[in-house]
This record gives structure tokens, sequence and C-alpha cells, in this order.
């Protein structure tokens, strides 16, 4: 039986007018996207991979075509629908995470659990929870921008995944990490697309990411030139919840990497295991006040 | 969001950028200062000047005079009339006359005005006594003012309680039935506190039952309600050829004349208020200028739109209203501190105390609410920019 696609693009043109004239950045863009797939958007700079991927989160209607989520068209949708889908459904990591610099690195994680209007104390918690599993409960109460980059990006995606959004964005997650740290982003986000089932569609230029994708997309000037379906979407181990599998992630992390982390460098700090540490799939499944989804 | 994860979110930008903050709270709590200290030292310096006119007078009284040239006459008929009136409580009368006064003692004598009138009356009048007391209505007693004294060349202890003979020099329009020269003898029991116009002032009721005075010069009105007193005004003025008087009016030109004054002192504060909200508005701008990625990372993490909006109200509100705390504080410090110091020199040199400084409690009030006001206004163009803000070109924004 076909699986249905959770992301539909049709067709999808998006020019920009540069000045009396208009440039065509996508050009009839057909893609789908089924669950569970890690889909990698490749192509050189300014081949318009950011902003084909921005148009499906949303944040910019096409110029033609459309895109459907869960087939929905999203700019069929009022705005504040289009909120709903990115506060519930989807979520987005950044090349250099973007925070909110008044609030902790705790308080930023838990951010998005504040717009489902659940109690601070609710979010924080589960935060704490997440950042736990993935041994970084000790730069909670810190601001972000005293963590190095590669702990910022691991924050920026329990942050991203803390509300248990389907699909993740990611736009090039690794854009700014040594070499080390984005081996750990990539196989961190490996993980919640294997065996936490969630889509993953990322940005890069990075050929060595490569081998992460389910399915390549390859793209040159605005157009889609190949698309490889290397294997078949994952599907989530429904035995495991986020915590156990994250938190094996970390175990695995942790044990392989028990030399001063290169991107913990600048506060000279060891990673090292926790050994009585709970896994992410635990700590999210733990009872607490619901996250609703529309 | 909630309303309070928006006000503490807001409160911790503000507080995260803490000088700044401080400079934006402290210029406004200095507007805020300015308004309240000018506008309340208008308040005082009106509160006395009422005091001033009013004195020991009571609002439920109105002067009634007789009008130039001959036209109306105060006298016993119009008297009942008036009294007759619904809202007329009392009448209380003064006969005006000239008079040759004698001291016994010494005998001498001064030509003096005797002003005849009441207890009640003289206290709705604005006399001032420099030693002694009012006189009794029914104990033969009189008050002389010090120019008297002048004239009969004696300090005012030799006068003081001592008997005073005087003979009222009656106009023939003045009196009922023959004028009658008999000396009246009255004891001295206070000196009124005027140097220019030598003149006495006692009970009317003996001139009265003596003379049998029936046109007098003037009355004191006492009505029921103060607020039919233009109506009783009008009912005296349509007898012909009164007229009236009512303390209310100065009072209400003071009013007038003082609500210009703290109107230009105010316009001196708002031009402070105006420069710090100019300096919150930058505030506000710069804030979201800086922030520009940081609000499109809210809008893509699902912040609606209105949640930015009020984010940014709740920010500028902050700052206003806690400026607005600082400066009423201040303001109300400075003056009554003032006050304070001015009162203390006041004392230490024998002089009276005085309050010249004032600040009404609904005046406070109207300030709190423009605060919020002005918070939210300033607060609105910066925010509604920010809910504006495309979260893919803040994205991008560098």
């Amino acid at each position: 039986m076909a699986v249905e696609a959770i992301f539909k693009v049709d067709k999808i043109s998006k020019r920009y007018p540069i000045g009396k004239r208009e440039i065509e950045v996508l050009h009839n863009l057909e893609l789908e996207i089924t669950p569970g797939e890690f889909v990698i958007l490749i192509g050189p700079s300014g081949c318009g991979k950011s902003t084909f991927m921005y148009l499906m989160f949303g944040l910019e209607p096409p110029s033609e075509g459309k895109i459907y989520f869960n087939n929905q068209d999203i700019f069929a949708m009022h705005e504040d629908q289009r909120t709903e889908l990115r506060s519930h459904h989807i979520a987005m990591v950044h090349q250099q995470p973007i925070w909110i610099k008044a609030l902790s690195v705790r308080e930023n994680v838990a951010f998005p659990l504040l717009l489902h209007r659940i109690p601070k104390s609710d979010a924080v918690a589960k935060a704490d929870r997440m950042l736990h599993v993935l041994n970084l409960e000790k730069l909670a109460n810190q601001h972000p921008h005293e963590l190095s980059v590669g702990e910022q990006q691991r924050c920026s995606l329990m942050r991203s995944l803390i509300t248990e959004p389907e699909v993740i964005f990611a736009d090039e997650p690794t854009g700014n990490l040594d070499t080390d740290s984005s081996i750990v982003v990539m196989e961190l986000l490996k993980t919640i697309n294997e065996q936490l089932g969630k889509t993953i569609i990322m940005v890069t230029h990075n050929m060595s990411h490569m081998p992460y994708g389910s399915k390549i997309v390859s793209m040159i000037d605005g157009k889609i030139v190949n698309v490889e379906v290397k294997r078949p979407p994952a599907s989530p181990d429904n035995n495991k919840g986020i915590s156990d599998i994250l938190g094996s992630w970390a175990d695995r992390n942790a044990t392989a990497t028990t030399k001063p982390a290169s991107d913990s460098s600048a506060t000279g700090k060891v990673q090292t295991q926790v050994k009585s540490k709970p896994s992410l799939a635990q700590e999210i499944s733990k009872p607490q006040t619901k996250v609703t989804k529309p | 969001m909630t309303w309070k994860d928006i006000i503490s979110l807001g409160f911790r930008n503000l507080t995260s950028r803490r000088s700044r903050t401080l400079l934006t709270i402290g210029g406004v709590a200095v507007g805020v200062t300015a308004v309240i200290f000018l506008v309340s030292i208008g308040y005082g310096i009106q509160r006395l000047a009422i005091r001033e006119t009013l004195q020991s007078k009571s609002l439920s009284f109105f002067d009634v005079k007789v009008g130039t040239g001959d036209i109306g006459e105060l006298d016993s008929k119009i008297v009942n009339k008036i009294t007759s009136f619904n809202n007329v409580k009392g009448i209380h009368l003064q006969l005006e006359t000239p008079a040759k006064l004698t001291l016994p003692s010494s005998s001498t004598k001064a030509d003096v005005i005797a002003l005849f009138n009441s207890t009640t009356y003289l206290q709705q009048t604005d006399l001032t006594l420099k030693k002694g007391r009012l006189f009794a209505d029914d104990k033969g007693e009189l008050l002389i003012s010090d120019a008297v004294l002048t004239l009969l060349s004696l300090p005012a202890e030799k006068v003081l309680n001592s008997k005073i003979t005087f003979q009222p020099l009656m106009r023939g329009g003045l009196l009922a039935g023959k004028p009658k020269t008999d000396e009246i003898t009255f004891t001295v029991v206070g000196i009124i506190d005027d140097r220019e116009t030598p003149y006495l002032s006692a009970p009317i009721q003996p001139v009265v039952d003596a003379y049998g005075a029936f046109a007098f010069s003037a009355a004191k009105i006492e009505v029921e309600n103060v607020s039919e007193i233009a109506q009783t005004r009008q009912q005296i003025a349509d007898l012909g050829g009164l007229q009236t008087e009512y303390v209310g009016d100065i009072i209400s030109q003071l009013n007038g004349i003082f609500s210009v004054v703290r109107t230009v002192l105010a316009g001196f504060g708002l031009i402070a208020t105006f420069v710090a909200a100019l300096g919150m508005f930058n505030t506000l701008s710069v804030s979201l200028m800086e922030r520009t990625r940081e609000i499109g990372v809210m809008k893509t993490l699902g912040t609606k739109r209105r949640d930015v909006w009020k984010l940014f109200l709740v920010e500028g509100m902050l700052i206003s209203i806690l400026g607005g705390i600082g400066g009423i504080a201040l303001g109300l410090g400075v003056g009554y501190g003032l006050n304070g110091i001015v009162n203390l020199i006041a004392k230490a040199t024998g002089n009276a105390t005085t309050s010249f400084y004032y600040a009404p409690p609904l005046f406070l009030l109207l300030i709190i609410g423009l605060i919020i006001l002005l918070g939210a206004l300033v607060g609105l163009i910066p925010a509604r920019r920010a809910t504006k803000i495309s979260p893919l070109e803040a994205l991008r924004y560098e």
C-alpha cells in the first residue's frame, strides 16, 4: 500500500523582483516526501535549496504552484493556521542557532511549549529532562551564547524536538561546526529519523552527509535535477520512546568521546558518561501536561 | 503564550539590557517628576490662594449690596421679601454710618465710620483681629480698627477693655422715624488689624432698636442649598437695584486662572516627558532591530503575531510604568521635601509655615493612567513593526 506523502510539492516556482525585472530562483519543482524520510537537499550555493526549504516551511508563498502538508495546501491556510502548523507539526534547526538572548538554555528549549500555553514549570521540567538525556543538563542555566556552537546546535535540536513535531527542517545544521561536532549532530539527526521516525528535511552542500539521507534531492540553478531514493523511509521503533532512543544514542556518543569534546573545548569540559541517565523517550513520555495538537 | 509568560519575557528582555533600560526608565522618571512637581506646585499655590480668599468664610453665604444711583434700597420690606425666598436660611445685615467717637477717659474725639453688623456677619468677612476678640451680639461690646488708635494717639492696651462712646450720624434716608442723636457707650473688646480706615464695628440690634433703621447698606445671605445659590442671587437681582457678590465667583475665577497656570506648568513638564517618550521609542526601536533574528526565530517556532505585538507593547508599558512609579515618587519626594525645608526655615525665622505643594490623589491617578497610555502608545509602533517582520527576512537579517 502506497504511503501518503507528508509533503507534496506541486510545480512550484519562486520569483523575486530585482529592480524592474524579476528573477526566478526556483523553477517548476515537484517533490513528494513520505513520513520517515531523511531528505537531503543538496546543491551548490545559491541554487535555491534553502529558499525551497523555507517555502515548504510555510514562511513564504511560492509564485506559482502549491505545497501540501498532509494534503492541506499550506498557503490556502490562514496565517494563524500556518503558525499553528509550525508550532505543532514542523520545526526548524538553523545553521547558526538563533536564541532568545534574555533566556537561559533551559528556558529557550522550553519556549516552544509556552506557545502551547503549557505552564512554565512543566515546560522547563520537560526541557530539563531532554537536556539531561543528552548530557547537556549542566548547561541548562547558562545563556546560549556561552555555549560552544556544537552544544548550541544540540540544544537547538532539543528545542525543535520538544513539541514532538512530525517533520524537522534543518538548514545546513553542521555548516558552522568542526568535523567532530558535525558527526555528533548528524548522528543525532540520524537517530531522530531512524528510531523516532521523524521526517528530516535537511539542506546541505556537504557531500560527506550523503550517506545519512534516504532520499537525495540534487538541485542546480533552482531546478531539481535528480532525486535518488537510497532506502525506504524509517519506521519508528514503537517499543521505544524518544528518550530510550536518544538516551542510548547519547550513551554511545559519550562513550565514543571520553576525550575533551571538541565542541566543549571552549569551556574545557570533558564529556563523561552519566550512567544513571534516563533516555529521552522515557523522559518525554513521562506523564505531564499534554501537548495538544490542533 | 499566556500574559504571564509575555510579561515575564518582556521583563527579562529589559533586564538583559540593563544600562539602556535603566537610562530609559530614568528619562521617563525625570519627565514624570517634572510634570508632578510643576503641576503640584500649581495646585499648592491655588489651594493657598483659595484658602486666603475663603479664610473662615462659608460658601453658603453671599453678599447683597445696594447698587449705585439710588435705584434700590435694602429696606425692611426688601429684607422681608428676601427672607421669604425658599433657599434663604438667614439674612445678616450691616448698617454703615459716619460716627463721632469719644474715649471718656481722655475725652479725645475722632470721626470714624461705624459698621453695625453681627458676629455671623463678621465671620464671613476678611476681618482680622490684631488683639482681643469678636464682640458678643448682646453685651454692649464693639471693635475698633488700628487706624482709630492712630487717630486717638493711644496704644491698644489703653483702649482695649475700656468704655468708648460714639454717636452715629444717621442719614435721614436710613431712618424709619425722627433721627436720634443719643450717644452709645460700649466696651472695646478687639482691635481690628486695619491701619488705613478708621472704623468701629458694633452689634446692629441695639442700633436698630434705638434708631429704628430701615435701610441697610449691605447684607450677607445664608442659603440652605449651595447648589441653588445662582437662582437665589437671580431672585434678588430681579428685585431691582441690588447687587450680589459671591466668594464662589472669586474661587471660580481663581480656579480658572490656576487651571491656565497649571496647563502652562504641565506643558513644561510634558516637554520633558515627550523627550523621555522619544527615548523610549528609540530604545524599543533599537531593541527591535537588535532582536530582528530573535523575532524571526520566535515566529518560526510558532509564536503568533499578536503575541509578538503584545510583547513589545508590554516592554513599552513596563518602561513607562517603572519610570512613572519612579517619577511619582521623586516628584512627591522633591516637592514635599522642598516644602518641608521652606517650613523649617520659616519656623526658624519666626514666620508662619505654609503648604505650597499639593498633589491631589485624582491628579496622581490621572498621571498613572497617562503613563500607562504613554507606554502603550510608544510601544505601539515598534510592536506593529515587529508583527510585520517577515520571519524569512528576519532569519536572513545580519
